[in-house]
């Protein structure tokens, strides 16, 4: 199978999705304009974007992969992994239709090996987990005696001396017809196979729902003769096959788990598959973390199924998810969305992105985490991301888990803090649609001009995600060393990079839009340089062992 | 509701019949009724233990719910508690396992008498793969038929013992 044809293949599943080609290819072409235009020097760093190296030679990686392996890891090749060279992740992104058409096209890719009808070779897949091997090797050795066990050869079940003249595989109307199922007499319409069970078509349409979701294949009451897809559709009086086609996709996701993975963000159908898993304990080993990125835009993690958590690898997340649901238990934090202004105790709701607060009633400019003055937040320091252990290190035991949950306050707080900047923000984003029309439509700039707002949006949500996470990383991380220290400095200036860039985004006139662009573009190649430079220092944390879990 | 009261005829009729070709069911099961003539959702049966096992000479009484779902959903089946002692059967409860009353393997063509008949039959034939009992199971798994017929047998005393006593 060559590149290639993998790359069409994958386009043809979105077809009838037409729409989302479109986004998707947008979306492309507008990323590589403002690289182009403004972080030339940048390259894709981890394997967010090996979406668009489908084409990627595939020895070369394996080459590079099982040197690894075998050589222990010089100062110099360390070097070589710390610049990102995990293997690229190569999947796709399906949804269970477009899995569901693949296995119709391998369906007529089987029938002249097989010589039975299409719809029965379905159902022999479907029977078989769509396992196209496991069927022939099970079809060589068997052949029709399969077709009897799966209710698909009719010869074996029909009754010979069939006197009524049905017409099989129908609905028909049938005046006084008595159902062994409901044992009602009634005029009603009626449902048999070849072998003459015949039902009250309620009953069926009550028996064929039940089944639907199990993805099972669906045999008559009395026998197992199996219902094909036309029969089903026919019974219930719509489409409904597609239903049971759509659970036993499901259950083949489910059972092959560790090549599919749902997409976890709510109402997303996404599924995304990745081919060859062999790179995924490099990942692990280099602290990195396998993201993809769904359909829908939706980035996770392949190995733990969670959202995007860099620069925290999958152990940290976990633990971190695991204590905060633990703590929240314990201690309740109800962190209220509301605050009082630090000046005139007016209530404050926070319903933008940006940290710099305005009390609306008193005008008092804070800052929204560590509530003291905005002054000096905007300028040289950011003081916020600072965790400052003010008692002495003489502390006894109890003082100890105080502390120690103190501090665990301090990181869930401003993790929580970021959390709820990141919906705010993605709130934020619904507008920012609405500002670029404004813009074409007001100023006369073209579509593509205008797409700098939504990539900045993008940069923004990236670099708060993993200023959120760094957050964990933080409280893990032994707090004495010097490359801590060089993190949380590098937490600090990321922040101030994303509160900058979070209330450019704030700006709802066009034309200041439009004026301030420039300023746009360098604040968020500002955001996403400090981004990866964060992402690299907590990950080197994760390497020397000085950010660990312990228990 | 019509056709667990049509069964409800068939039943009486069927049970009462002494020609083997009307009741195939003489010397399995004793009693099939309701336990209250007007509620045809709870039922109780009585079956005989099939010869040539521990059960041989010893009857059990089985419980019968039939859900308003019926016959489109199994009807819920259970022994009476402590009643027996088989590898199928929680004995404390008298949960059974047996896969056609699963929803997934159920099919509404199945009426009340097939099942009481299915639960004879696994008495007869004990399926030691999926065990509720796990000790029952392990000792048919090992084919000790001696230590299988001696510990229903003692169990089946025991039990005749603290009935009278």
């Amino acid at each position: 199978m060559s590149s290639g044809g993998e790359n069409d293949h994958f386009y043809s599943f979105d077809e009838g999705d037409s729409s989302s080609i479109e986004l998707y290819e947008s979306q492309n072409t507008s990323e590589f304009t403002i690289h182009g235009l403004v972080f030339p020097k940048l390259t894709s760093v981890t394997s967010q974007e090996s979406e668009f190296d489908i084409n990627e030679d595939e020895d070369g990686v394996d080459t590079i992969y099982d040197g690894m392996l075998d050589t222990p890891i010089t100062k110099n090749s360390k070097r070589i992994l710390c610049e990102g060279s995990v293997p690229n992740l190569n999947y796709e992104c399906l949804t269970t239709k477009g899995i569901f058409e693949r296995m119709l096209q391998r369906v007529d890719h089987l029938q002249p090996v097989f010589a039975i009808p299409s719809a029965d070779i379905l159902i022999l897949l479907q029977h078989y987990d769509w396992n196209e091997e496991r069927l022939l090797e099970v079809w060589t050795e068997k052949m029709d005696n399969l077709l009897v066990e799966l209710g698909l050869s009719i010869t074996a079940n029909v009754k010979k001396d069939n006197d009524h003249n049905s017409h099989f595989r129908e609905v028909e109307f049938k005046n006084d017809f008595t159902c062994i199922i409901c044992c009602d007499n009634k005029n009603t319409e009626t449902f048999a196979l070849e072998c003459g069970h015949e039902y009250c078509i309620s009953c069926y349409r009550h028996y064929i729902k039940d089944k639907l979701h199990e993805g099972n294949i669906i045999s008559c009451m009395d026998c197992p003769l199996a219902l094909k897809n036309d029969d089903i559709d026919k019974v219930m009086g719509h489409p409904s096959s597609s239903k049971l086609m759509d659970s036993s996709i499901k259950s083949f996701v489910q059972k092959h788990n560790r090549n599919y993975k749902w997409c976890p963000f709510a109402d997303c159908k996404s599924i995304v598959h990745l081919r060859d898993t062999s790179s995924l304990p490099e990942y692990t080993r280099l602290h990195y973390s396998p993201f993809v990125k769904c359909n829908s835009f939706h980035r996770f993690c392949f190995n733990c199924g969670f959202e995007v958590h860099a620069p925290a690898d999958c152990k940290i997340t976990s633990a971190w998810v695991k204590k905060a649901r633990k703590e929240s238990e314990n201690l309740n934090w109800v962190l209220s969305h509301t605050k009082e202004c630090p000046k005139c105790s007016v209530n404050i709701e926070k319903n933008g992105g940006c940290n710099h607060m305005v009390c609306s009633s008193c005008k008092y400019e804070f800052c929204w985490i560590c509530e003291g003055p905005w002054a000096p937040h905007g300028k040289n320091f950011f003081q916020c991301t600072m965790y400052k252990n003010t008692e002495d290190s003489k502390s006894k035991n109890a003082e100890d888990a105080n502390k120690t949950l103190k501090k665990y306050a301090f990181y869930y707080r401003l993790f929580n803090e970021h959390e709820v900047s990141a919906k705010l923000d993605w709130n934020l984003g619904q507008t920012v649609g609405t500002k670029v029309h404004a813009l074409q439509e007001r100023m006369g700039i073209s579509w593509i001009d205008g797409q700098f707002l939504s990539e900045s949006l993008k940069v923004l949500n990236e670099g708060r995600t993993v200023l959120k996470w760094s957050f964990a990383v933080a409280f893990y991380s032994d707090a004495s060393h010097n490359l801590t220290k060089i993190f949380v400095d590098n937490q600090m200036l990321l922040a101030t990079a994303v509160e900058f860039l979070s209330e450019l985004l704030q700006i709802k006139n066009p034309e200041v839009i439009m004026k301030r662009r420039p300023e746009f573009y360098n604040k968020a190649g500002y955001v996403e340089n400090r981004t990866i430079a964060l992402m690299e220092c907590g990950r080197e944390l994760l390497c020397k062992g000085i950010c660990k879990v312990v228990e | 509701m019509s056709r667990i009261t049509k069964e409800y005829r068939v039943i009486l009729k069927t049970l009462a019949s002494d020609d083997p070709i009307v009741n195939p069911y003489r010397g399995i099961i004793r009693s099939l009724n309701p336990i209250d003539e007007t509620d045809l959702s709870r039922w109780e049966a009585k079956i005989y233990g099939p010869s040539h096992t521990p059960y041989e000479n010893y009857q059990f009484h089985i419980l019968i719910d039939v859900p308003s779902s019926y016959p489109m959903t199994p009807p819920r089946i259970n022994f009476e508690q402590n009643d027996i002692l088989h590898c199928n059967v929680k004995s404390a409860t008298g949960e059974i396992c047996l896969d056609i009353l699963k929803p997934e393997d159920w099919t509404p063509v199945w009426d009340l008498l097939h099942c009481v008949h299915a639960v004879w039959r696994l008495l007869r034939e004990p399926v030691c793969d999926s065990p509720l009992d796990v000790d029952m199971g392990n000792i048919i798994r090992c084919a000790d038929e001696s230590a299988y017929q001696g510990i229903v047998k003692y169990f089946l005393a025991e039990r005749e013992r603290s009935r009278y006593h």
